[in-house]
This record gives structure tokens, C-alpha cells and sequence, in this order.
């Protein structure tokens, strides 16, 4: 059994109530002040044409600035601070669109496993609908990212048709492909876990790169593991925390720290950095 | 300090210099029908702008608003 740290004893506490921590924070991202603080960006991934959006989407402003041929100094340092300090632990804790997927995997249905190829598909998003088709075609393209987020239509489009057919006005219904990813994306949350956070989502992407990099950081106490594979079965996301702590497609739920003889904790790079494991190893049947 | 803290610290410098550039120096001009010399528009007020979709390119590269009078609830896009 490996000493755990205060910081990890302290996560232990919390993990139970991860739910509630990213419910607490939608009181930050669903702007009940009405602040509607739009000239800054949040770290999250949450629609700014939604009524209920305190900060403006980040994803959103670099797309625009891309379409624009500027720098967004704001949104890229923003990214940087917060993915360099915490990496995807953003897309696990406190993300509202994560929220509401965690909430979608809560339904007891059979999951489909998705392959860990697929989360490439999220740079792809990210180069391809975030930068370069903004860029060279600028906003009025089909790809461009808002074009087709679904957190645009899910917190923008469904507000506006719902509030249209409250009033008794016409339902501005969206366009088929709109209508298409929509579908295809509320089956999917149903049907497999945080289908967009590790498909397609371009912010995380960015968080998720940044996770071998970033000032918290899991350690591995690789001569304590002892390979039961335990901490394989408490990553819902089909992550191997026991061949490599801080990958790209951890999104950081930290539930793998609850395995038994504690050699994966919490910690900070320059506790965690030496402590990676060399070799690819497989769990004990 | 090893590679990857040295990267760390480097990635953290480097975005709060860029926040801090963009939050208190970079300014822009945007022009608009009734106005050919420009505003000099600080980076957070176009953040502002582009979540409204209020921002576009003329075919002189110059930044015009799309809105004249109260600006739009929301992007269009």
C-alpha cells in the first residue's frame, strides 16, 4: 500500500460528489447574475448565443478570429494558462456539456467501447473546423465549427424553436445537417460514454494534449502497481491509467485513484514526473 | 529541472503573457458605415463583437461592424 498524499486524500473525498461539483459550476457558466460577461472567454465548452452563457465560448472566439485572420491573444493565452495548470481535469470537473453527457451515461443501457484511434478525430476538429476552414472560407462555410456544434443547437437552436412555439410564432427549424448531428448526437450520448468529449471536441483536444505537460498531474508508483487492472475497469472512458497516467485521452475524472493499492495518485509534475512507467505492461487476468 | 517541468513553466509564461498582451495592449481599428478613420477597439471588446457575429472583412482587409444601431442578441451562426 503506497502513502497516499493530502491532495490525493483530498480527491478521495470529493470523487463521490464529482456530479455535484460540475452541477456547482453551471451556477458559474449559466450566468444566474445575467452578467453576460461576453468579452472574456471561459475554459469551457458552452455556446456564447446561448441566453444562458456568462463568458464567451473559446472555441468560438479562435474560430471567428481565425475567419477574421487575427490572433485571439485572449482565448490562446486563456487555453494555455488553464490547460498548462490543470490539463483535461477541466473536461471531467467542471465542463457543462461533459455534465450533460455524464447525466446521459446514467441511464442503464449497454454501452458501446469506443476505439482509442477515434479520439484523433479531435485534432482533426480542431485544425480542420476550428482554424483552417475558418480561415480559408471563412464563417458562412458548412464545416465551420459552429455550423455544426452541437452545443450551439442544443443551447441556442432548442431555446429559440421552444420560445417561437411558446408565443405562438413560427419554429425557425434549423437546416437537415444541423438536424442530422443533433440526432446522431443525443443517440450517441445514449448509446456509448462522453461520445463527444472523446470523439470530436476540439477544446478537449487542446486540454487533453496538454495533460503530459500540465502542473497537476497523475502519478504512477509503477514498482508498487500491481497489475491487477483494477484501475481498467474504474475508467469509464476505456482508459489504461496503468501504461500511461496522463495521455491524451484522459479526460481527467480522476476515479482511477480509487484503485486499491493506491499507486495512482494526484500530484504535481515535479512530484509526478519521474514516476512514468518505461514499458507497456497488461493486467493480470 | 527536468524537460518536461522546463516545458511546464514555459507553457504557463507563455499564455499569461499572451492573455496579458491581449487583454491590455492589442487594439485593432474597426470601421463602420458612419466612421472611415476607426475605432481602436481593445481584443476583449472584439471578443465581444465576434460572439455576436458583429465583426466582418471588407475586400480592403478592413474590420467592419455588420450592425448599425443596437447590436445583435446573438451569433448567427
Amino acid at each position: 500500500m503506497v502513502n497516499k498524499s493530502k491532495l490525493q486524500q483530498f480527491i478521495l473525498k470529493l470523487l463521490p460528489h464529482r456530479l455535484w461539483v460540475q452541477v456547482g459550476f453551471l451556477l458559474v457558466w449559466l450566468d444566474p447574475l445575467a452578467m453576460r460577461m461576453h468579452t472574456m472567454c471561459s475554459p469551457v465548452f458552452h455556446c456564447y448565443a446561448c441566453p444562458l452563457a456568462t463568458f464567451a465560448c473559446p472555441i468560438g472566439v479562435i474560430a471567428q478570429f481565425s475567419a477574421l485572420h487575427m490572433f485571439p491573444f485572449i482565448a490562446i493565452g486563456l487555453l494555455l494558462i488553464v490547460a498548462g495548470t490543470l490539463g483535461s481535469i477541466i473536461c471531467g470537473w467542471v465542463c457543462p456539456f461533459g455534465l450533460l453527457q455524464d447525466l446521459a451515461a446514467k441511464v442503464p443501457i449497454k454501452r458501446f467501447k469506443i476505439p482509442r484511434w477515434m479520439g484523433y478525430f479531435r485534432y482533426v476538429m480542431l485544425f480542420g473546423a476550428v482554424i483552417l476552414v475558418p480561415y480559408f472560407f471563412g464563417e458562412e462555410s458548412a464545416l465551420f465549427i459552429c455550423r455544426i456544434c452541437p452545443a450551439g443547437f442544443l443551447e441556442k437552436a432548442v431555446p429559440d424553436m421552444a420560445t417561437a412555439a411558446v408565443k405562438g410564432n413560427p419554429i425557425p427549424w434549423p437546416n437537415a445537417i444541423k438536424i442530422t448531428i443533433i440526432v446522431v448526437f443525443l443517440a450517441a450520448i445514449f448509446v456509448t460514454i462522453r461520445p463527444w468529449c472523446r470523439i470530436l471536441c476540439p477544446l478537449g483536444a487542446i486540454f487533453g494534449f496538454f495533460n503530459r505537460f500540465s502542473f497537476f498531474s497523475m502519478k504512477l508508483e509503477d514498482h508498487s502497481c500491481t497489475q491487477c487492472g483494477k484501475c481498467r475497469t474504474l475508467c469509464q472512458y476505456g482508459g489504461t491509467p496503468d501504461k500511461a497516467a496522463n495521455t491524451d485521452n484522459c479526460l481527467r475524472c480522476l476515479e482511477c485513484t480509487k484503485c486499491g493499492p493506491g499507486v495512482l495518485q494526484t500530484s504535481t509534475i515535479f512530484e509526478a514526473e519521474t514516476e512514468e512507467p518505461t514499458k507497456e505492461k497488461s493486467p493480470k487476468e | 529541472m527536468s524537460k518536461k517541468q522546463t516545458i511546464t513553466i514555459f507553457l504557463l509564461g507563455l499564455g499569461l503573457s499572451m492573455f496579458l498582451y491581449g487583454f491590455s495592449m492589442h487594439v485593432l481599428p474597426v470601421y463602420s458605415e458612419n466612421n472611415d478613420k476607426g475605432f481602436a477597439t481593445s481584443e476583449s471588446a472584439l471578443v465581444k463583437e465576434v460572439s455576436i457575429g458583429g465583426l466582418k472583412r471588407d475586400t480592403d482587409g478592413k474590420l467592419l461592424k455588420t450592425y448599425t444601431g443596437a447590436p445583435p442578441k446573438a451569433c448567427p451562426t
